[in-house]
């Protein structure tokens, strides 16, 4: 049985003016609906910027040489950009690694997790309050309604995570990217983000593409993954061949490097 | 704000708590004089039907108005449109929307009887002179010195100095307003195109500020008041345009900087159009170093202000401003120096009081400029 992907990146390729090297090189794989993949890789080994590209956020400098992004049956790349943007946040929604600097420090939490609902379901200011408020507890977020007046400063880093999810979940999308959203919080608080990811993942239908260094999450929670090195996918297949028998020696080589 | 010691450190500032709060109280005199003007020509009591002293009438009948103009029909029906205001130099546009607001809880708080609308009043009182509070009850005699009867002591026609001052900070706050209002607009809003969009727009709009910066202000103003006659909303209008591009640099340095951040990319990333992401992301986080520049260049605005009344070409006698007051007063510096010297001390004191203020947030709003503890 096989069905058409989610997402479909095909023989994509970036470069970035003045470096010899293509920052991604003709990378391709596929996310399927409600599935979780993973793509691992060392840092600089082109993971963010995949990410970005998918959601057309690269920095202006940077050029798309080559391939196309199918999502939902359109390719990202040729959609005009009014077409991306209402995209943007309500199918195809982002979280950030460090949840600090993706929010904004002058506008409360709960502005900000309004956005999205106000530009993409066009809700009543009073709507998009109810409806955050719902999701801030969907996302087991102690005391939500003094959270919703919060600045992002005064939350901690765990709170902060969570918010940033429940923002990315507001309009419902299909597919989630979460960049390392785990890396900059500490391991506890990790654990009880994953987990939370995990049982949303259930409630509300999601196919995540999530990218990591950390190889002990990503073969818990992904069906697949993906191996990235040097902005070329080495290896990729079922989470469990992939790391039980791996055939590259960089994927052996990673693998080797994770304590036990 | 972002920085929530802010204001604490702020008000730890002496000098700038000082300076906020004549600020504070100049506008609410000058308030409280558009208050007088604005039922000015309606209706005070007469002291004998009321067997009162001449006194408690100013005084009850000044709040009694007060409370009657805070009754919003009634101040509607006296003002109904800006552009008019501004059209006439002697009422300047009614800025102190601030001191009103703290005049409404104040005049809440005292209770007030007879709460009654500008209607019953003239039915009940006879109709007098315009000003009367301020100006034509303390009319006695000329070239007075300081004293109770006249604060400032009174010019060569009888005018009280004291209502006069007041009257004319209407003007200069008002004008340094306005400009600052006029300036602000223009320079944030071609700062931010420049900062955000960069490359070509940017070289054009900060080409265009360097040409700008190197006009000279005073001279232009002077040609321009000479060629089209001394007129208060054109130059108010020429000072705020000729001021754009300081604001602006300042701008567009924040916003090069803050569209690298990440918050930038997550507002791209939920789906915000350039201009949200402009106006409601970047901007709030630039607004600091604004707001300081803005305190500055309001007292460089008075200044000016009252710089081209005190040559003759800014507001016209017998409208009184801080600057013609001044160039009046001039010629009686032997006899009746008060006459020079309230409107140039009132001068002196706002310019330096929103500089004081400026200092005082700037350090409050950027922790790096703080001195130590």
């Amino acid at each position: 049985m096989k069905q058409v992907p989610l997402l479909s990146v095909k023989g994509l390729s970036v470069e970035f003016p003045g470096l010899p090297l293509q920052a991604v090189r003709r990378v391709s794989f596929d996310v399927h609906e409600n599935e979780c993949m993973g793509l691992v890789g060392e840092s600089g080994s082109g993971k963010t910027v995949t990410a970005l590209a998918i959601l057309g956020l690269l920095d202006p400098s940077a050029r798309i040489t080559s391939g196309e992004i199918f999502f939902a049956g359109e390719d990202l790349r040729t959609l005009p950009e009014t077409r991306r943007q209402k995209i943007r946040g309500h199918q195809l929604a982002m979280v950030f690694q460090e949840p600090l600097t993706a929010f904004n420090p002058v506008l409360s939490v709960g502005e900000q997790l309004s956005e999205p609902l106000l530009y993409h379901r066009g809700l009543s200011p009073w709507e998009a309050r109810q409806e955050v408020l719902s999701l801030l507890e969907a996302v087991h977020m102690p005391r939500p309604r003094q959270v919703f007046q919060a600045f992002p400063h005064q939350l901690s880093g765990g709170m902060r995570q969570k918010a940033m999810i429940a923002m990315a979940l507001s309009c419902k999308p299909k597919l989630l990217i979460a960049d390392e959203p785990t890396s900059a919080l500490d391991v506890t608080v990790q654990a009880e983000i994953l987990s939370l990811l995990a049982s949303l993942r259930r409630q509300f239908d999601l196919s995540v593409l999530f990218i990591s260094h950390d190889l002990g999450i990503v073969s818990r929670h992904c069906s697949r993954v993906a191996v990235l090195r040097q902005g070329e996918i080495v290896e990729q297949g079922k989470t469990q061949t992939v790391f039980s028998k791996p055939r590259h020696p960089y994927t052996r080589a990673l693998l080797e490097a994770v304590l036990r | 704000m972002s920085n929530p010691d802010a204001l604490h450190y702020f008000l730890g500032n002496r000098l700038a708590v000082c300076g906020l709060a004549l600020l504070c109280l100049l506008y609410l005199l000058a308030g409280f004089t558009f208050l007088n003007d604005a039922l000015g020509h309606a209706v005070v009591p007469d002291p004998d039907e009321l067997r009162i002293t001449e006194k408690s009438v100013l005084f009850r009948e000044t709040s009694r108005r007060a409370a009657c103009a805070l009754d919003g029909s009634a101040l509607l029906a006296e003002f109904p449109v800006l552009s008019d205001a501004l059209a006439v130099p002697g009422k300047a546009f009614p800025l102190p929307f601030a001191g009103f607001r703290l005049l409404r809880q104040r005049l809440a708080a005292i209770g007030l009887e007879n709460l009654e609308s500008v209607n019953s009043f003239v039915q009940r009182f006879e109709v007098v002179h315009e000003n009367k509070v301020f100006e034509l009850v303390l009319f006695s005699s000329e070239n007075q010195p300081p004293s109770p009867t006249h604060l400032f002591g009174s010019d060569e026609f009888g005018r009280d100095v004291f209502a006069r001052v007041l009257y004319a900070s209407r003007i200069s706050l008002s004008v340094g307003f306005l400009a600052v209002v006029i300036a602000l607009s223009l320079g944030v809003l071609l700062g931010c195109l420049a900062g955000y969009y960069g490359g070509f727009l940017d070289s054009v709009i900060m080409r265009l500020a360097d040409v700008w910066m190197s006009l000279p202000g005073m001279m232009l103003l002077l040609t321009f008041v000479a060629l089209t006659g001394a007129n208060l909303a054109s130059t108010i209008l020429l000072i705020g345009v000729l001021s754009w591009p300081s604001p602006a640099r300042l701008v567009r340095a924040e916003v090069l900087s803050l569209r690298q951040r990440e918050f930038v990319e997550a507002a791209k990333a939920i789906g915000c159009t350039q201009t949200q992401i402009i106006f409601r992301h970047i901007l709030p986080n630039a607004l600091a170093p604004i707001i300081v520049q803005a305190t500055l260049f309001l007292a460089g605005a008075i200044l000016l202000e009252s710089g081209l009344s005190f040559l003759g070409l800014g507001v016209q006698p017998p409208t009184a401003s801080w600057g013609n007051m001044l160039s009046n007063g001039l010629s009686y510096l032997r006899t009746s120096p008060w006459q020079a010297f309230f409107p140039g001390f009132m001068l002196f004191l706002t310019v330096l009081s929103f500089n004081f203020v400026a200092e005082g947030l700037r350090e409050a709003l950027d922790p790096k400029r703080r001195r130590g503890p």
